[in-house]
């Protein structure tokens, strides 16, 4: 992977963590990147439950982790990411 | 490669549009940017009055640390915002009617009601009056803070939820919020409900709700207090959930001063507490979201504490009409209208409906079916409880707090006073009005004949600047300095010249009688400690039980053997109402049923529950009362047939729900405004000690779906002090202060309340 690439993949992912728009720029990033659709789709549901884990990990660094284990808007987020980044991976089509 | 674009713009229509759709969940709810997510707040903040530290302790209680007033007013706007926003607006939306905009037509009624008694206006009186004062400034910085919050920071879950942003706060907000409070311990309709009662029932009915009942009061017989007193010709030696002790009789030799105001248990707590220290000066307790100042609590010389007096300080009052007009006086006058629209959120997208508002010159009309009163409150003025609490707050020793009880006016509260240098004082400020008709003093408890100006209040003026000339005047308050020790539980006054209110107004003796009991005993055997205290706020005994359980053992001889084995275990039992108690279960269900039953005529004509006379006036009915007496039966039935048919009801109940011990039914649940939607936001459930009656104080069956309790345990000591509220400091869901003080509180324990300033911080400046 050329360093391009991976530089795209580290600004995308760092987006992420401050806006949503940053979940679909990495969602198009990995299917750019993907040899084709259905590693496509994998890796951006790998990433999507990758970050969204992340997410839950740093909340109990914080001690809010019981709260947000029992909340359901919780796994409409987890929902939400997935779904985000999936649908943007299908933009490989343009490469 | 034609087929590639294809799909690929097949991808971008479906991506756009489930963005579109999506946006503001993903704006919520993406993780780690979601604004839903707020766990941490700024450490630094701007504020254009100047430098303030703010740290947190352990739990999550604002310690502010500041050298300029108006920097800290701003500081503890912002703090408060963050920990309790959604709280706040909540509030001011009841109060401005505001609410079916945000939560649809469900509140549309409670929009039209706070409409018509235009609380808002009440609110812009009182600023008016309050601009010349010291704290103006100091209510517009405060102000100034929450719109810092509201502006530069991610805004609580609830909003997000609801989908609506708050409105700027103004100092007319804080105003309404403490007329909220006012309102809510003072705005009692009990003189509509009598009519109701004597129009149902008949004259007969006028002696389950006498004037006053007997001798269990907050002010006994007390020489000093009686020489006082009789100057203003009182005429019973009437003698009295809060007290103090005077440190004549405490281990410490300084005072000791407790306080457990009974408010709704709500999600998060109606009380949020904070530590200001101000050049030095510490004051610290607890004060209503939306308000800057401590309402109770302690500084470095005094501390106090409120029980609500309950006097009848609002009034009602009907007119002969003429089309659009009423009579007064000989005029026909036309009620003051103006015309309000309320936006309503429908199944159909939002709606403006309009209201009339009315005023009378007695105060706000009010209609139904018909039925038109003009109410007057004393709420309704310029009030300055906010004056008065400032002056609490920075109090130094009894003659400066003196300062603020002469301005404290509505609610009427029943203030305990102690000081470092072991002054105590017990007294009831607040403004009681003095009803006259045809010259001769009048109770108030009737709807008076507002067109011949009967039981009119001289000096007040509704909506207007009153000069109060007809209350009773501030040095006339029966009042005790330096008591050896005092307790106040809503119960009668006492020593008053003037009408204060009937039996309804005030609350059942038992309580006070309770704390009486335990004090005179502590007082005869020893030095009294913070635990004795903690043992008397957390006590359990029930005077109810001990006064009603004879009444079951009553009709022992009638009992078959399998209720015999219920009335053994009620006769050998501690009158404790325990979670773990299968006696307090029998018990707590048999009392409801023995009312219920003993008052079958109220529920055939439609009054309920909330038309029943006080207990204490059931318990001192004669055993052959005709109220006791069924009249569906051929039989005459006397207060055994009917305590020995309500343990049957209540056995029945217990069988059939499979209880075995008072937690049962005696449960915990305390509610997030959004608890009809999700639950997720609630307080978890627990079993619990205590009752309605008894001084460690749980109400299971409360008001508005909330329940009642303890909703601010202090006691104070000037050595170590000790307080717990009933959940935790912070309104944000995902704090961990959200509820951490919750089981210190059911299970009545404390956390100790100090003055040191620790824990993380946020500057200020």
């Amino acid at each position: 992977m050329s360093l391009v690439k991976i530089l795209a993949m580290v600004i995308a992912i760092t987006i992420s963590f401050f806006h949503w728009i940053g979940i679909v720029i990495s969602g198009a990033v990995i299917g750019f990147l993907a040899k084709s659709y259905k590693s496509a789709l994998l890796f951006s549901s790998l990433y999507a439950i990758a970050f969204w884990t992340s997410f839950i990990a740093y909340s109990a660094t914080l001690g809010v982790f019981d709260k947000l284990i029992n909340l359901p808007l919780t796994y409409l987020s987890l929902a939400l990411t997935l779904a985000v980044a999936v649908v943007s991976s299908t933009l490989r089509a343009f490469r | 490669m034609l087929n590639m674009h294809r799909r690929g713009f097949v991808s971008l229509s479906v991506l756009a549009i489930a963005l579109y759709l999506a946006s503001n969940y993903l704006t919520m709810l993406s993780p780690f940017s979601g604004t839903l997510w707020s766990f941490e707040g700024k450490k630094d903040v701007r504020n254009p009055y100047g430098k303030v530290e703010v740290f947190y302790d352990e739990f999550g209680i604002p310690h502010f640390v500041a050298q300029n007033e108006k920097a800290l007013a701003f500081a503890i706007g912002y703090v408060q915002a963050k920990d309790r926003l959604f709280q706040m607006d909540l509030h001011r939306r009841i109060m401005r009617g505001e609410l079916s905009e945000v939560f649809g037509e469900d509140f549309y009624e409670s929009d039209v009601f706070y409409r018509k008694m235009d609380f808002v206006k009440s609110a812009e009186i009182t600023w008016e009056s309050l601009k010349n004062t010291e704290i103006a400034e100091l209510l517009i910085a405060y102000s100034e803070g929450v719109n810092h919050f509201i502006e530069t920071e991610k805004l609580p879950m609830e909003f997000q939820l609801a989908n609506y942003k708050p409105k700027k706060w103004e100092p007319v907000d804080t105003l309404l919020i403490a007329k909220e409070i006012a309102w809510g311990l003072t705005g009692n309709f009990w003189d509509l409900k009598r009519a109701v009662i004597l129009d149902k029932l008949g004259d007969k009915a006028l002696e389950l709700y006498p004037q006053s009942m007997g001798n269990y009061t907050i002010i006994r017989v007390n020489k000093s207090f009686v020489d006082w007193a009789k100057s203003f010709e009182s005429h019973n030696i009437l003698g009295s959930n809060n007290w103090l002790v005077s440190g004549k009789f405490t281990e410490t030799k300084k005072p000791m001063l407790a306080n457990d105001p009974h408010l709704l248990l709500t999600v998060p707590p109606v009380w949020y507490e904070m530590h200001i220290q101000l050049n030095g000066f510490n004051v610290r307790g607890v004060t209503f979201p939306g308000v800057g100042m401590i309402i109770i609590g302690r500084n470095d010389f005094v501390a106090w504490g409120f029980t609500n007096v309950g006097a009848d300080v609002i009034d009602f009052y009907y007119y002969v009409w003429n089309g659009s007009k009423y009579l007064y006086k000989d005029q026909w006058l036309e009620p003051e209208k103006k015309v309000e629209k309320i936006r309503v959120k429908t199944a159909k997208g939002f709606e403006e409906r309009e209201v009339v508002v009315e005023k009378t010159i007695h105060g706000a009309l009010i209609e139904r079916d018909g039925f038109k009163v003009a109410v007057a409150w004393t709420g309704f003025t310029n009030t300055s409880e906010a004056l008065a609490i400032y002056k609490y707050n920075y109090a130094r020793n009894i003659s400066e707090f003196m300062e603020g009880l002469k301005l404290f006016f509505v609610p009427a509260q029943n203030v305990v006073y102690a000081d470092i240098y072991g002054n105590t004082m017990y007294y009831p400020a607040g403004k009681y009005p003095i009803r006259v008709v045809n010259g001769k003093e009048v109770p108030g408890n009737t709807i008076f004949n507002g067109s011949a100006g009967e039981g009119e209040w001289r000096g007040f003026r509704a909506f207007g600047f009153s000069t109060w000339e007809g209350f009773i005047p501030f040095e006339e308050i029966p009042h005790v300095i330096n008591p050896d020790y005092i307790a106040t539980a809503n119960q009668e006054p006492g020593y008053w010249k003037h009408y204060l209110g009937d039996t309804m107004y005030f609350a059942d003796p038992y309580r006070g009688m309770r704390i009486y009991e335990v004090l005179d005993e502590l007082v005869a055997s020893k030095k009294i400690t913070a635990e004795d205290f903690m043992n008397l706020q957390r006590d359990t005994k029930s005077k109810v039980a001990e006064f009603f359980v004879p009444f079951i053992l009553e009709a022992y001889p009638k009992m078959d053997d399998e209720l015999r084995v219920y009335a053994d275990m009620l006769r050998n039992w501690d009158y404790r109402m325990e979670k773990d108690s299968k006696e307090a279960l029998i018990f707590a269900i048999w009392l409801e049923k023995f009312v219920n039953e003993t008052f079958d005529e109220f529920f055939a004509v439609g009054l309920d529950k909330s038309y029943l006379p006080r207990l204490y006036v059931l318990q001192n009915l004669p055993a052959k009362s005709e109220w006791f007496d069924d009249k569906r039966t051929e039989a005459v039935e006397t207060r055994d047939d009917i305590a020995l048919r309500a343990l049957k009801l209540a056995i029945e109940e217990i069988k059939k729900n499979n209880y075995k011990v008072y937690g049962d039914i005696n449960k915990l649940a305390m509610k997030h405004p959004f608890s009809r939607v999700v639950g997720y936001f609630d307080y978890p459930s627990k079993a619990m000690d205590g009752d309605e009656f008894t001084v460690f104080n749980f109400r299971r069956i409360g008001e508005m779906g909330y329940q009642v309790g303890s909703s601010w345990r202090m006691i104070v000591t000037f050595e170590k002090d000790y307080c717990v509220i009933p959940g935790g400091n912070s309104g944000n869901f995902f704090s961990k202060n959200y509820d951490d003080q919750l089981i210190l509180w059911a299970e009545g324990k404390y956390k100790v309340c100090d003055f040191s300033a620790r824990g993380e911080r946020i500057v200020f400046g």
